[in-house]
Formats: structure tokens, sequence, C-alpha cells
């Protein structure tokens, strides 16, 4: 006993030691970060996830990782946070209109990758299938029978996902034609009717955009495709019930109309992400 | 430890503590039991960490350049995706290729519509690097690689930051082929900066000198021809030097008056864009090697009292740094519109 007492005093001592003598080097400078690599960035992030035995998983641009799971009858909530890993997008801010030029735009916080459909998955191997609501949702429901167990809950695995992105199409749209373009499986633009005013011509557009309850703003209905014209005259633009018009001051008559169908778009991408969860259960609220 | 205690000690284990083997207790037991030998121990584990730990803090002290978001080439410029000194501290995800030293890429859709040809990147920074303090990708020469071992430059790239973490990449490809990969061949340089100029005029109409301004290098700002008029004008401008090199220019025109009224902006249309109610950010400005710029009808009564007219030139342009990185296209979802 006695000799386990000295030794744990000679211990004690030896980390006094230490600890003067990191402070020793330490002198003038501030510690880094716990974790830390060394560069100057304050917040280190881990975008392979490995350091943390797969309880977060990768998905597009951004990182998933559950926090806690909540046992409902009949029905198993987990919650998540997404964690961007993207850099920061080129461009600017129209609230920089005074000194237009490339620089970073940060981050506005708006979403840009959202888990749509989940799988549950038992360590007994049963999976029972789940989804997230929306774009902004930050937790999965699964549905589960009466006599569920929840603490046989040990994976949930995303199946499907959605990111945005960005894309545009130059439209060239003969007047005397009531053109149709596809943008792409989904959208699609149309001219629909002409309106000759005083002071310009308007165009009316049909923008085919299907409502899409999981990642509508409610921004009219029409989230995903916007118009621009292209070339000089245009001076207004907004929305009808149907689309998008837009008017161009030139009254002369036109052969073409060049606009540019902007779209940003949230598209649906497969994903076999699996998460460990076991480690949540009795830590849900 | 006597028997008397072993109850306590029973109480102290945890549940991971491995049980013990036969044998430990009696090897414990024919160990020397010397404090002394605690003690030195100790203490020389106690001075190792102090070497340790100075060793450690000092070698901290070795300057650690960090990715730089801008570098000032003038007093008004700035630039992204400065050069970066430090090497990639690890890897990526999976399926991603590294761009550089900081960000990498993975392909995560090809949209084939009629002989176009739109490729969409997720984008990810590197592990080590913060994703807020990390500069980004800013675009660059593409070639998309074809089956029949062809290869074709891209068109257009498309950044929005409404959708931060991904950009999508135009080609336009034959008939009867289809991508198998692409390669970034030069990563763009966005630059920007600011001239001023001044010049006296008698009302409108006016016709304003040429005038050149130092871009870059060798490369040169020329603005031809500048015209304003009470219904209108336009800005003839064009760059020199550098054949690779292509900007944007957005100028501010304030017109000073005789009348003792505030400075009046005199508006240029914009490159395009009427209707950015769904979109309120702009993506990246078209860059090319010359432009003619619309002014619209200046927001004055009498146009024969502008005196003084003041002009920012705001200037974006873009070099392309040497790049040789091909990202396969195998098991990217493909969808297909026919036009």
């Amino acid at each position: 006993m006695r000799t386990t007492l000295i030794g744990i005093a000679a211990g004690v001592a030896g980390a006094a030691l230490a600890a003067g003598g990191l402070a020793l080097g330490n002198v003038g400078q501030e510690s880094p970060p716990v974790g830390a690599v060394a560069t100057t960035t304050t917040r280190v992030v881990d975008v392979t996830g490995e350091d943390t035995a797969q309880q977060v998983g990768h998905l597009g641009s951004s990182i998933v990782e559950p926090t806690a799971i909540d046992i409902e009858p009949e029905l198993v909530v987990l919650q998540f946070e997404l964690r961007d890993i993207a850099p920061p997008e080129v461009g600017h801010h129209d609230d920089n209109f005074f000194q237009p030029g490339f620089r970073a735009v940060p981050n506005l916080n708006f979403g840009v990758t959202a888990p749509e459909l989940w799988t549950l998955i038992t360590r007994d191997g049963t999976e029972y299938p789940g989804t997230t609501s929306s774009i902004r949702a930050r937790s999965a429901r699964f549905p589960v029978p009466e006599d569920f167990d929840p603490d046989s809950i040990a994976w949930v695995r995303i199946d499907q996902f959605r990111q945005r992105i960005p894309v545009s199409f130059p439209l060239d749209f003969a007047v005397d034609q009531r053109q149709r373009f596809q943008l792409d499986p989904d959208t699609a633009v149309s001219l629909d009717s002409i309106i000759e005013q005083s002071s310009g011509i308007t165009y009316r557009f049909v923008v085919e955009d299907p409502f899409d309850s999981f990642s509508t703003s409610g921004n009219f209905g029409m989230d995903h495709v916007g118009l621009v014209g292209a070339g000089p005259g245009w001076v207004t633009g907004g929305p009808w019930e149907r689309g998008i018009q837009l008017t161009n001051s030139n009254t002369d008559d036109q052969d073409i109309v060049s606009v540019v169908a902007v779209s940003s778009n949230w598209i649906n991408l497969p994903s076999d992400a699996l998460i460990a969860v076991d480690h949540l259960l009795g830590a849900g609220s | 430890m006597t028997d008397e205690n072993s109850g306590f000690s029973e109480l102290l284990k945890t549940p991971l503590e491995k049980p013990k083997r036969p044998g430990d207790r009696s090897r414990r037991e024919q160990a020397p039991s010397l404090p002394v030998a605690a003690v030195i121990g100790g203490l020389v584990i106690g001075a190792g960490i102090v070497l340790a730990g100075f060793t450690v803090a000092r070698s901290s002290e070795e300057p650690v350049t960090a990715p730089t978001v801008a570098t000032s080439i003038q007093q008004t410029t700035t630039t992204t995706a400065a050069p970066t000194t430090v090497a990639p501290t690890s890897g990526l995800p999976t399926g991603f290729v590294a761009l550089n030293d900081r960000v990498g890429v993975r392909p995560v859709r090809i949209l084939h519509r009629g002989s176009e040809v739109f490729v969409s990147f997720v984008t990810a920074v590197l592990t080590g690097l913060d994703p807020e303090e990390t500069s980004g990708f800013n675009g660059g020469k593409w070639q998309l690689l074809l089956d029949d071992e062809t290869t074709v430059e891209n068109d257009q790239e498309f950044f929005d930051a409404l959708a931060r973490g991904s950009f999508t990449v135009k080609f336009t490809v034959p008939d009867g082929v289809s991508p198998t990969g692409v390669r970034l061949a030069g990563e763009a340089l966005r630059n920007s900066t600011a001239f001023q100029s001044e010049v006296s005029v008698e009302g409108l109409p006016a016709t304003l000198p040429r005038e050149e301004f130092a871009v870059d290098g060798d490369v040169t700002l020329v603005i031809d021809e500048m015209e304003i008029r009470e219904d209108g004008g336009l800005i003839n401008w064009q760059l020199e030097g550098n054949s690779d090199v292509t900007a944007s220019v957005q100028p501010m025109i304030i017109s000073h008056n005789s009348n003792q009224s505030f400075p009046t902006v005199l508006p240029v249309r914009s490159f395009s864009s009427t209707f950015d109610f769904f979109s309120p950010i702009f993506d990246v400005p078209p860059t090319s090697r010359s432009d003619t710029l619309e002014l619209e009808p200046p927001p004055l009564a009498d146009v024969s009292v502008v005196e003084r007219l003041e002009i920012e030139w705001f200037v974006s342009w873009v070099v392309y740094l040497p790049a040789n990185v091909e990202i396969p296209l195998e098991d990217v979802p493909l969808a297909r519109v026919e036009l």
C-alpha cells in the first residue's frame, strides 16, 4: 500500500513537471485548439468521418450527423444535423452593388443538401423505411410495428438525398411559334403570349415546374427556375399565374426572343451512407 | 492489498476491466516492491514530458502559411483562389478527386440535353481545412473526354451562391458520342480592381476621350468609345495584350451638375438580367475580350446642367493556372432529354 502511495505521489510530481514544461514552452503563445492540425484554421472538420467510427455520413457537399433518437408509439424519430464541407461559392452579392467584383460569398445558411429517403436497420438486419419531410426538416420518421424493440436499433442508411445544382439554359423563342423547351426531365418553359405595351412588349412564359412539397419554399410554387432576358432592352419582370413575364422596351417587331432559364434545382441523388446510431439510444429527449 | 480489502477493491473495478488471470497476482507479488524505483520512474517520466512539451511548443513557433483569401495587387484589387503553401493534411470523402491543395470535387450528375452535356459536381474541402476559411474553386478550363477518344472544351460554367457546394460545367458534343471523363486543364484565378476617371463636359450629349488602364501585367483595358446622350448612350471596351485573359467591365457613372443638385448616377444596363426575383444573387458575370455596354437615358430633367462626369470602372478578369486533373464519369447518374 505504501509503495502504491509513493508511486502515485511521484507520478503527480512528474505530471506537475510536465505541466511546467508545457507552460514554459508556450510562453507568449496561444495554445492550439485541441485536435487541431498546425494551420491557422479555427475549426477542424473531418470530411471523411473516419475518426468518429461511422457515426456521421457523407452526403454530397455535407456531413449528416444524427444527434438523437426519440421513440414514440409505432414511430422512431431520428434527429440530425447537416454540416457544410464545401468552401464558399464564387460570385458576388447584390448588396455589394457599389463595388462589384469576384469574391467569395459567405455561407448564407441556405441548405444545399437534404437527405430524403432513409432506412432504419436493427441488429438482426430488419429494415424499416423512413422519410424526411422537406429540405428544411432535420428529422427522419420511421413507422415501426407496435411491438418494436427500440434497443434493437443499430444503423440508419440514407438511400436518396437532394443536392441543389446550378445550371442555366439559353433559350431562343421564335415569336411566330409557340415553342416549348424541355430543360431537364422535370421542367420546361414555353412562350405563351405577347402583349404590346405603349412603352415596350411583354412576353409571358409558362414555366412547367411540377410542385414538389419536399423542396418548395413557397415562392409562388416556382422555386427552381427563373428567367432573365438576354441582350439589350429588358426592363422589368415578374410572376404571372402560370409562370414569368418579361418586358422589353424595344417596341419593334422581333423574330426571336432570347432569354436565359436560370435553374438551381434540387436533384435526386442516390446514396448508400450507412451511419451507426446505437450510441444515441437512451440519449434522446 | 490484503484480503480484508478485497471487497473494496471489487467496488473500484470497472465493467471494462479485464478479469485477472490465475497467474497475475503471483507475478506481481514476486516483483520487487521498491519505493525508490517508483519515485525515480515517476520523475523520469515527468522530466521526459517536460522535454517533449518544451520541444512541441517550440516547434509550433515555426510559421505556418494558411490559404490566403485575398491578395492585394493594387489598392482596390482582390484576388480569389490565391496560391496556397499548405500541403493537404489528409484526404477527401470517397469518390472525390482533389483539384488542388484545398478543394476536391465529385461528379454527381450528367444531363445530356440534345447536343449539350452538363456535368454537375459537388465540392468539399480537404480534411483539416475549415470550409469557412478556405478559398473555393473558382472555375477553370475543362475538357470532356469522349468515348471516341476525342475531347471538347467547355462552353460555360455555372455557379450560384444559393447552391453552395456545387457547380456545373457545360459542353457541346457531336452526335453519337458519350462522355467518359472530364479533365481540368486550367484553374481560374479571378481578380478584380477598380479605376477612376473624370472628365469635364458642357452638358449632354458628350463624347469622352479614349482611355487606357493597365490591368494585369501586359493586359490593358481600352475604353474605345464612350458616348452619353439624352436618350442613352454606349461604351465600347476591349482588352489588349495577353489573349488568354478575359474580363467583365462594370462602370458607375456619376454626373456632377451645375445647378447645385445632388450628383446623379447615370444607369448602365446590366449584362442581361431583368428578372432576379427567384435568384437574388447573381452568379459569376460572363467575361470576354470586348463588349458594348448600353446606357439608360439619364434621370435628369435638363441634361445641359451636366458639367463633370466621374466614372468608376470595376473590372474583373480571369487568368488560368496550369492544371491537369482527370475525373472519370463512370457510374455517374445520367439524365437524358431529347430535344
